[in-house]
């Protein structure tokens, strides 16, 4: 068993930076609230330009709409609240930090593209907001506001990392299809302390020649293990390449063996062109999307899994 | 065939030897990402240390002159009027804040930080290949732990300095103490099993701890000033002239509070 131990982090840190975030944080704050009675700085249209070509140049004016618990829509707003494109990147960043799982960026009529052109630093801009909102923090789609933004997104290969819809209606509808977190959560948890007894079970299913799922329950640790593994290396052996493996049941698992069992598994997977799945409950997620990056892929249900490697229950 | 002792023996090392080559490859996979992980962490403590001296250099030490004429406008008005509880509430209050202020920056009086912290590609490399070889979370027992954990402090310090010769110097010494005998194949899988536990663990608070800095008002104010910067303002060079302008009222303020209190 491993000994005890310390986070390493705060003894390596240089003595300057610890409490970098809060032993200035009073001075700082006046320094914001400063900012704030400074404005913006950005030249606000007068209304009588407002639609003209051109008006909205340099500045985004943003509405925030609430679309569900976990689903926020930005689109094209008032006047009164303006964002530059660094400013509405802070902003989606920080709607995403603050638990939104979903946001959705409506930029019909928004004449992005005639503002910043091609070469357009947009792009630049998607790829950060991709990459500080972190794997885990759910999805970002963009309603097209033309046909161009469809074609810029398809050769940046943007539109492999985002879905695009062309309306508002079809983006809203894509988010509220996906299971009602509220409802897939109870349901989770109901049949996860039903089935409460910490005994190691495991049952499968074979969907296809090549498709199989394992279902786990109870208390997975060190001893567990390698009965787990000795069906996993039968079923691979038998020729499945596509593995779903369900832990949305289980209670405890030991951190190091079986993930250390999955990553591997998902490699050799790989090697075959087959591929891994972890099903867990959204309550798990965030832990096993940490632990596995971008290793295994992670999802809430067998059927959110089975759809994304090309297999469909009846 | 399977039922001699010996042949059972064949039988399970193999599997051992495979799922040790497994867990080597993950654990190289994890190396990099844990170096990448680190190097980002670092980089964002440099830039925010680096953003935090400008910031204070340029305005904190304005607002500090500010809140220690305020503290002496109060003590002013407080001494001239005895018996006014609230007076002497605000004189307290404001004493207390100037001392606070001054406190924050007498800790970063002698800072001499860099304007930006801009890492070159090869100090970035030269710092991923050393966490790679002395992160503490790839230790194989206590006492290595406690080595790996002095010097990535040591790593840490020279990256956060720009310091290159010290940096590869660590790497240099890192490479020359070389790699630990291999023990047998179980051994050798469950040191490898611990590390990758480890590091994963590692990884998901870098995570955490990224996550917490982006949320500071440190990083918020930064992401202003460099949203302005993009608008070709500057809003520390702003900032300043406010609580400039705010020092002249108060010493203007100052003034007549003497004035006032002289009998």
């Amino acid at each position: 068993m491993n000994s005890p131990r310390s986070s390493p982090g705060t003894e390596m840190v240089p003595s300057q930076d610890r409490d970098l975030a809060t032993r200035s944080a009073p001075l700082v704050a006046r320094g914001l609230e400063m900012a704030n009675s400074l404005g913006t700085g950005i030249e606000r249209p007068h209304a009588s330009e407002i639609g003209k070509p051109g008006w909205g140049r340099r500045v985004f004016h943003i509405r925030t709409e609430r679309v569900n618990q976990e689903t926020r829509l930005v689109t094209q707003g008032d006047p009164e609240e303006s964002y530059t494109l660094p400013e509405l990147e802070q902003h989606m960043i920080a709607l995403i930090g603050s638990g939104m799982k979903h946001v959705i960026v409506d930029l019909a009529g928004a004449s992005v593209f005639d503002d910043f052109g091609t070469e357009s630093p947009i792009l630049g801009f998607l790829v950060r907001v991709m990459r500080q909102s972190g794997p885990a923090d759910g999805s970002i789609s963009f309603v097209a506001g033309d046909e161009a933004f469809s074609k810029i997104f398809e050769l940046a290969g943007l539109d492999q990392v985002f879905a695009i819809y062309t309306s508002r209606d079809e983006a809203v509808a894509a988010v509220e299809s996906s299971p009602q977190p509220a409802q897939r959560k109870a349901g989770q948890l109901a049949e996860r302390e039903a089935s409460r007894d910490g005994t190691f079970r495991i049952s499968e299913q074979a969907i296809d020649d090549t498709t199989h799922i394992f279902e786990l329950s109870g208390d997975i640790d060190l001893y567990v293990t390698p009965e787990f593994k000795e069906r996993l290396v039968e079923v691979v052996e038998s020729g499945k390449t596509q593995i779903v493996v369900d832990v949305s049941r289980t209670f405890t698992i030991d951190a190091a063996n079986p993930f250390g069992l999955l990553a591997g598994l998902a490699k050799r997977l790989r090697s075959s062109s087959g591929s891994l799945a972890l099903v867990c409950t959204d309550e798990d997620e965030k832990g096993y999307r940490l632990a596995f990056d971008q290793l295994v892929p992670v999802y809430l249900s067998q059927d959110e899994a089975l759809a994304a490697i090309g297999v469909r229950l009846r | 065939v399977t039922e001699s002792p010996g042949a059972e023996l064949t039988q399970s090392q193999g599997p051992d030897d495979a799922e040790l080559a497994r867990a080597q490859e993950e654990l190289a996979v994890l190396e990099a990402q844990l170096a990448q992980r680190e190097l980002e962490l670092v980089t964002l403590h440099a830039e925010l240390r680096a953003f935090e001296g400008r910031y204070l250099r340029s305005v904190g030490f304005v607002l500090g002159e500010l809140d220690a004429l305020n503290a002496e406008i109060a003590a002013t008005v407080a001494a001239a009027r005895p018996d006014d509880a609230a007076a002497h509430e605000k004189a307290e209050a404001t004493r207390r804040r100037a001392e606070q202020t001054a406190e924050t920056l007498g800790q970063h009086g002698g800072d001499e930080q860099p304007e930006r912290f801009s890492p070159s590609e090869g100090l970035k490399k030269l710092y991923r290949d050393a966490a790679k070889r002395l992160h503490p979370d790839l230790s194989t027992d206590d006492a290595d732990r406690e080595r790996r954990q002095r010097l990535m402090a040591e790593v840490n310090a020279a990256y956060s300095a720009g310091d290159e010769t010290r940096l590869a110097d660590l790497l240099a010494s890192a490479v020359e103490a070389g790699e630990q005998t291999a023990g047998d194949v179980r051994t050798e899988l469950a040191k490898i099993t611990r590390q990758i536990s480890m590091a994963t663990e590692r990884i998901g608070l870098i995570a955490a701890e990224i996550g917490a800095l982006r949320r500071s008002e440190l990083y918020l104010l930064r992401a202003r000033v460099d949203a302005a910067e993009a608008e070709g303002r500057d809003l520390l060079a702003e900032l300043r002239e406010k609580a400039l302008a705010d020092l002249a009222a108060a010493r203007g303020a100052l003034h007549r509070a003497r004035a006032a209190s002289q009998p």
